[in-house]
């Protein structure tokens, strides 16, 4: 548990400190996840008011990366901490960074969803389906991941990870798709590309998703499994723990 | 910005609390200083008045008074024949002549007698002196210098009104005093002879040199016996010794040995080493072993407690270096101790200096002429000599006891001065 | 040995040290102790503790205030002879030859192994007597002139060559507290010691000062085997190629430094380095 990491120093002072960061954590966390909903719901309802919103919005989410790094940096500077305090830092540090991308990727859609206002995703409903599909699937992730970060869990973290080529699968089914398209209809060339874009900013978040399970494992188990091929991850996991 | 008068800055309740009892602290702390001072000033009064009282008292003994005789080196009162050996002469009748010279209007026995009684025994000694200094002088009449008897000092030194008899001095006496003072036949000298002559029975003759001697070689045999045997158990109970029942009882003894009457030392050094050794009494050798045992547990027990204080981590310094047990001890310990031993060592030597009974016991109380010249000559030490000249009814030993405790201190405090010196080189080290 | 440990000072909470973790030993070892246990008449200090010190490592022991850490530091030089009632047993080996061997002479041994203590704590003499006495008391000079090369090149060693060199027959106890410090490591590499032992030795100096100590700690283990007791994590990590962390007089955890500060395997190493220990 994200408690159990934060709770117990003799200075009851750190532990304030880390519980600050951890409410800064997860409001980002929440607001990330609500920009992501809000911006694939504008698209595809093709709502311009929401999309508005959503790109006012990612300004706090910026705003809270600043916070929190200031923090981290802070408790760096005077507690000097050691071993679970250590990586709970950098993962933090590192994680937001991975969310404010999340949100940059949020921004692109709804900037995507007010250019597409005319001819929205769903009157073409095959395009639709595929495009709801990967992006269900984000969100899904996304949700699961900050629970997953909530509760350190690196059980679910790691099932996460393995999702990762559903995105793949489920983008390039999208991709080939509108190949199809493309080459049906080049008058729907433009739209496409758009949809592409989107479709695009999407995957992208599954790899911020990606990363940030990643340093939840690093956090709970001490191990850096970046750039592993998932069954060595798997393999290096299962000899240590 | 104006500072804030600070009876009138706003307060806390907790500084007005503080402040209602401040006025009583501070008064306390007055009353606890004045009694300090009070002791202090105390103190140094009543040595002030000690040290007064007794140079007042010395002071008549640094000087002599002493009378011109005009001696008839007559060879008819000498008896002399020629080829007769100086020395042999009949000096006592030369002198009492020459004094019936001098008043030739003393005709009575009885005041002949008397006459003769105002000039120091010794006098006839010192008329035989001169003229074996001087043999020209034979057959001359010659001026001579002789002390006076001690109880005629003693009148001159405290008479106010010559003429007028005083303490066992009587009219006649006084009279006569005054005629030869008239005539200039008395002078006032300073008495070096306190210093250079032994013991006597004569006031006018005592002197502290004897004593003296006998204090110093006392003192030699009880620094060099105590001081490396002292030092030796320190560091071995310290630094070697393991922790046991048999140290702890040592340790006990060796407090209790501190405590214990000097007198009893005194009784140990008659029965053991007077009695079963066969050593020589009175002698400074067995004294200097008594007064020995009297100040080895105070030298234990200072330089146990000073070599205690060395901070372990000297010691851990040399030991992490490789050094012995040995080596650590007289290259470290001792050096960074010695300051602390020295005060002990000066402190029983002091108590030694000072000490009558035990010496009492084995003799040294005797009446000595001679100065010693050896650790095995009989002789006596200054507290037993000032106890003895404190014990004579002579009134010319009053001072002469004074004079001695002077003496005395000063010799401490030579003492002291040398053990501050040596603790001042080993401190700067 | 495991018999002797009562349960009650097996746990610390509810966390049981069930033998150490990590890796105590090594192929390139310059001392290596085996089943180490010390007593204090009744008390036992150490229970049974096994590690080795890397040759030309620094190996920090660290671990809260009574856990046995500096007990054990001081029996590698046998400084605890020096305490009555104090008994080792276990084996200590260095370069193969056992220190508590009947025929090994505890004055040759510390000559081997020196020692650096917590306080500085120069001899009240001259600097250069300082240095010069443990060449003196071992004979390592035959002349004036060797000894003055000896006691200038410790010094220069120990990095306070150049402070001192016009004040050598000063007291070195007029140096300051940083000085007095690397005075004690010039007195003591002065012997020409194969290991060095520091008992916390930049606890009672400034920051400034304990930088400069560290980075002489750095510089030293290239010609010598240091261990060092040390109260600073910090310091651990900083100067530090391996860390053991003792607890309740048992090594807990042992293993690289760089380990141990990011990802301890033990939770009572964790809780140690983290701050959470009480």
């Amino acid at each position: 548990m994200f408690e159990n990491n934060i709770k117990g120093h003799i200075s009851k002072q750190f532990d304030m400190e880390l519980e600050t960061v951890r409410e800064h954590l997860f409001k980002m966390g929440g607001l990330v996840e609500k920009q992501v909903q809000d911006a694939f719901t504008a698209l595809v309802d093709g709502n311009d008011k929401l999309a508005k919103k959503v790109i006012k919005r990612d300004s706090k989410v910026n705003a809270l990366e600043l916070k929190i790094d200031e923090l981290c940096t802070q408790i760096l500077a005077q507690r000097q901490p050691a071993a679970s305090d250590l990586r709970l830092i950098i993962t933090i540090i590192k994680i937001i960074t991975d969310l404010e991308r999340i949100g940059d990727e949020a921004e692109k859609l709804a900037v995507a969803a007010q250019n597409v206002k005319e001819k929205h995703i769903s009157a073409d409903r095959e395009e639709y389906q595929y495009f709801s599909a990967l992006g269900e699937l984000i969100l899904e992730m996304l949700k699961k991941t900050l629970d997953a970060l909530a509760r350190m869990d690196t059980d679910d973290a790691l099932e996460i990870i393995k999702q990762e080529n559903e995105v793949h699968e489920r983008f390039d089914e999208l991709l080939s798709y509108l190949i199809d398209c493309m080459k049906k209809k080049p008058k729907t060339i433009k739209s496409v590309l758009s949809i592409t874009w989107s479709a695009r900013a999407l995957e992208r978040m599954g790899d911020h998703i990606q990363n940030i399970n990643e340093f939840i494992i690093y956090q709970a188990k001490g191990r850096d499994i970046r750039h592993l091929d998932l069954d060595k991850l798997i393999a290096t996991l299962d000899e240590d723990f | 910005m104006t500072k804030q008068d600070p009876q009138t800055m706003p307060r806390s309740a907790v500084t007005e609390k503080i402040e209602l009892g401040l006025a009583k602290r501070h008064r306390r702390e007055n009353i606890f200083r004045a009694f300090g001072l009070t002791a202090v000033i105390f103190g140094f009064i009543l040595v002030f008045f000690l040290l007064f009282d007794i140079t007042s008292k010395a002071l008549p003994a640094f000087h002599q008074h002493w009378v011109k005789v005009d001696v008839n080196y007559s060879e008819k009162s000498l008896r002399y024949a020629a080829g007769d050996n100086l020395a042999d002469l009949s000096y006592r009748n030369t002198l009492r002549k020459s004094i019936y010279e001098t008043f030739p209007e003393v005709k009575a026995r009885r005041d002949k007698r008397q006459l003769n009684g105002l000039f120091s025994s010794n006098a006839e000694f010192a008329i035989k002196e001169h003229l074996i200094a001087n043999p020209d002088h034979l057959g001359t009449t010659q001026p001579v210098w002789v002390r006076v008897d001690d109880d005629v000092d003693v009148y001159l030194k405290e008479v106010e009104k010559l003429g007028e008899p005083l303490v066992r001095i009587d009219q006649k006496e006084a009279q006569w005093i005054k005629t030869l003072v008239d005539n200039g036949a008395i002078e006032k000298r300073f008495n070096i002879e306190f210093f250079t002559s032994s013991d006597s029975r004569e006031p006018e003759l005592a002197g502290v040199r004897g004593a003296l001697t006998g204090t110093f070689l006392t003192m030699i045999v009880t620094l060099v016996l105590s001081f490396p045997l002292g030092v030796a158990a320190a560091v071995y109970l310290e630094e070697f010794a393991p922790k046991n029942r048999w140290t702890d009882m040592i340790e006990v003894n060796i407090n209790n040995l501190a405590a214990v009457p000097s007198i009893i030392f005194g009784l140990l050094g008659l029965a053991v080493i007077i009695n079963l050794f066969g050593m020589p009494r009175s002698a400074p050798l067995v004294g200097g072993i008594v007064l020995t045992l009297m100040t080895l547990p105070t030298i234990i027990i200072a330089s146990r407690a000073s070599i205690k204080a060395v901070p372990p981590s000297i010691r851990e310094a040399a030991m992490g270096l490789g050094a012995s047990r040995v080596q650590t001890t007289f290259s470290h310990v001792l050096p960074m101790a010695m300051p602390g031993i020295l005060t002990g060592t000066i402190i029983g030597m002091a108590q030694a200096l000072g000490e009558t009974a035990p010496l009492l016991m084995i003799g040294m109380v005797a009446f000595i002429v001679d100065v010693p010249s050896s650790f095995t000559d009989a002789s006596t030490v200054m507290p037993v000599q000032i106890f003895l000249w404190a014990d004579s009814p002579e009134r010319g030993f009053l001072a002469k006891t004074s004079a001695a405790i002077l003496v005395l201190l000063g010799f401490l405090f030579l003492m002291n001065a040398s053990a501050a010196y040596l603790r001042r080189r080993f401190e700067s080290k | 040995m495991n018999t002797v440990m009562t349960s009650e000072n097996l746990t610390s909470g509810d966390i049981v040290i069930n033998g150490s973790v990590g890796t105590p030993f090594c192929d390139d070892a310059k001392m290596s102790m085996r089943n180490v246990n010390v007593f204090y008449a009744e008390n036992q200090a150490i229970h049974d503790v096994s590690l080795d010190l890397a040759k030309n490592q620094v190996t920090a022991l660290i671990g809260p205030s009574g856990c046995g850490k500096s007990t054990f530091l001081r029996c590698i030089n046998r400084m605890n002879d020096l305490i009555p009632q104090c008994k080792v047993t276990g084996s200590f080996v260095m370069d193969g030859a056992e220190l508590y061997a009947k025929n090994m002479d505890p004055v040759l041994l510390r000559a081997r192994v020196g020692m650096v203590f917590q306080k500085p704590n120069p001899f009240p003499k001259s600097i250069y007597e300082n240095v010069a006495y443990g060449p003196k008391i071992h004979g390592l000079a035959t002349s004036k002139s060797e000894l003055d090369e000896i006691v200038e090149t410790s010094l220069q060693k120990a990095g306070l060559f150049n402070e001192v060199k016009d004040r050598l027959d000063k007291p070195g106890t007029g140096l300051s507290g940083g000085q007095q410090q690397r005075l004690c490591i010039a007195r003591t590499i002065a012997v020409s010691p194969e290991v060095i032992l520091m008992d916390e030795p930049a606890s009672a100096l400034d920051p400034i000062a304990t930088a400069v100590i560290e980075e002489l700690i750095s510089e030293l283990k290239e010609k010598y085997t240091i261990a060092i007791v040390t109260h600073s994590m910090q310091q651990a990590a900083r100067v530090s190629q391996k860390t053991a962390y003792f607890h309740l007089g048992k090594l807990v955890e042992m293993g690289d430094t760089k380990q141990i500060f990011t990802n301890p395997s033990h939770q009572l190493t964790e809780n140690y380095i983290s701050g959470r220990f009480g």
